[in-house]
């Protein structure tokens, strides 16, 4: 292997040989490739060598980590491909070479073995997609990241609050708050540290061992949602209804994107509220309604994100509506007359009344009421003719329902029978007593 | 002696002038014209509490009077048109017309079977009024199939029994 620096223009050529400390026979490189190594010299240990920048100490570290004795790199000839990428890194000041003999030609030799390491050294620098992210979860539910660089897997934590599990991190159930979890990669391959050695009258060198730390932190913000369902009658736009029918006891149910179901919500007290609904977009339909009033046929989309966290919809029902015609004669001897302005007071289940009517030229009189049992009461009537008795209309459905009110005016026979005299008996007994 | 058959032959005499009674009258025509009735019945009214159960016949023939049985009254609209009323009427007192003699025993829900046309028609009592007698009752036809029965008020005089009854669901 050689050397040249542009600076002095000298070309040095070097074989290629392990530097290895006394005692231990641990090995290591060179860091400052046109310093000459004078093995009598003390050294000094140091994790900031004055002639590297932070840049290149971190380079040269990963070289030297990633390089000889890391996993498969056993062959000596991975000591000299390590010592040529760390000059590489050290100095820019000169050229670096394999040659074919010593004071040789170059020759680009090993190529592929140092790729494998820049590309070690590049996949290590790589964090996770999730890393330095904020993410926003809802409470009481769990949450899966999977890391689109995908080197999860080499990054572990110490928090059992989240998992990192085939490239995924799955965050627990947490309460509202902000959190700050941490991930880390560290590898063990050598029980110690890297260090670089330093002399004012030698070649600095450095030690191969583990890298530092490489953590990284992922937030969380964890907030509450809720969908919340107030009912209101179409009509009163209120929470009062009409007639007799009640709003509470609608059920909602709610699916998810895929109509699945996820739940039945009942409305009581003219509510109901979801708490912590995950993000996603659902569906409500109403599948049944309250006691009186129509269905309500509508989908409701509801899309829950942390921008649309609460969620409040007002939902209307229609009550059942009936429309009661009266249609009033009257007549003798099956001929009948339209009878105006006869009145009927309608009342309530209560007995109070709610509405009166009165019937029009032809003996027409109509109203429409909501849900409930009424009773139409006739209040005059022409002369000669009885009122007819009160009528129990009960508005259950809406198919409109005519009543017609006829009053007979019939002509019957004398039905009167004289307590006749059995005159034959009375006969018989006079002839007896005769 | 001769005083004493003067006695009969006067009350004979008496007896033949007096004028016959309604059960009489009755007994006659219904023996003369057997034949006509059986052509004339279109029915029956069966009414188990006060033990009636009379035929009927045709509005327009002679056996549908009041003298005679219980008579049909023209108004009537017959079952099983929709809507339908039926008027009876007929005698109440004493004697073998009286055919309404206990209609005043009935009470709500008393059942009343109607037979027209070889069909059954059940009813129930469902209101029981008097009206001042004027030669006519008055009626509230009902979205249903009525029934009304009436006769002389056996209790009030110049008061009319009126009883109304509606058909039941079958």
């Amino acid at each position: 292997m050689s050397k040249y620096n542009y600076t002095t223009k000298t070309t040095y050529y070097q074989k290629a040989r392990f530097f290895r400390k006394n005692g231990t026979n641990e090995f290591a490189y060179c860091i400052e490739p046109f310093s000459f190594f004078n093995e009598s010299q003390t050294y000094e240990s140091t994790l900031n060598p004055n002639n590297l920048t932070q840049t290149q100490i971190d380079r040269i570290s990963k070289i030297a980590h990633f390089g000889y004795g890391y996993k498969n790199h056993t062959d000596i000839k991975w000591y000299a491909i390590t010592q040529m990428m760390i000059w590489q890194a050290s100095d820019g000041s000169g050229n670096y070479y394999f040659t074919d003999t010593l004071n040789g030609n170059a020759i680009n030799a090993y190529l592929p073995e140092m790729n494998e390491i820049n590309n070690l050294i590049n996949s290590y620098d790589i964090l996770p997609s999730i890393a330095n992210k904020t993410y926003t979860m809802v409470e009481d539910h769990s949450i899966v990241i999977e890391d689109q660089n995908k080197v999860l897997n080499n990054f572990q934590t110490d928090d059992n609050r989240i998992a990192i599990q085939n490239n995924k991190l799955t965050i627990n159930k947490l309460k509202e708050g902000k959190y700050d979890f941490t991930i880390y990669k560290q590898e063990n391959i050598y029980n110690q540290p890297y260090i670089f050695y330093q002399s004012n009258n030698s070649q600095n060198l450095i030690k191969t061992g583990n890298l530092n730390k490489l953590e990284t932190k992922i937030k969380v913000k964890v907030i509450k949602t809720f969908l919340e369902l107030s009912k209101i009658d179409k009509d009163t736009q209120s929470i009062t209804p009409r007639g007799e029918a009640i709003l509470d006891g609608a059920v909602y149910t709610l699916y998810d994107q895929n109509n699945n179901k996820i739940e039945d919500l009942t409305i009581k007290d003219n509510q109901a509220i979801i708490h912590n609904l995950n993000f996603g977009k659902y569906y409500l339909k109403e599948t049944t309604p309250g006691i009186g009033y129509t269905l309500d046929d509508n989908t409701y989309e509801i899309i829950v994100s942390e921008e649309n966290s609460k969620t409040s919809l007002i939902m209307e029902n229609k009550v059942i509506e009936k429309k009661i015609i009266v249609k009033k004669e009257y007549g003798e001897n099956n001929s009948f007359l339209k009878e105006k302005n006869i009145m009927f007071n309608i009342t309530n289940k209560n007995g109070e009344i709610i509405d009166t009517i009165t019937t029009n030229e032809d003996g027409i009189a109509e109203i429409t009421l909501p849900y409930g049992e009424y009773q139409f009461i006739q209040m005059n009537t022409t002369e000669g003719y009885s009122k007819v008795d009160p009528i129990n209309i009960t508005v259950d459905n809406q198919e409109e329902e005519v009543i017609e009110l006829k009053d007979y005016k019939i002509a019957v026979p004398n039905t009167y029978t004289k307590q006749t005299i059995n005159w034959y008996y009375l006969l018989q007994i006079l002839l007896l007593l005769i | 002696m001769i005083k004493k058959y003067y006695i009969i032959i006067l009350l004979c005499i008496v007896c033949i002038m007096i004028p016959r009674t309604e059960e009489y009258t009755k007994i006659i025509p219904n023996i003369t014209i057997i034949n006509k009735t059986t052509s004339t019945k279109i029915g029956r009214i069966n009414i188990k509490k006060i033990k009636l159960k009379e035929d009927l016949y045709k509005i327009g023939s002679e056996e549908n009077n009041v003298e005679k049985h219980v008579t049909i009254l023209k108004e009537s609209i017959f079952p099983p048109t929709e809507n339908s009323i039926v008027f009876l009427a007929a005698h109440s007192g004493s004697g073998k017309i009286a055919y309404f003699q206990e209609l005043d025993k009935l009470q709500e829900k008393d059942e009343i079977i109607l037979t027209l046309n070889n069909k059954n028609y059940y009813y129930e009592v469902k209101d029981i009024w008097e009206e001042k007698k004027n030669g006519y009752i008055n009626v509230n036809k009902e979205s249903k199939d009525q029934l009304v029965l009436t006769t002389c008020s056996p209790t009030k005089e110049q008061y009319q029994l009126v009883i109304n009854c509606i058909k039941k669901e079958s």
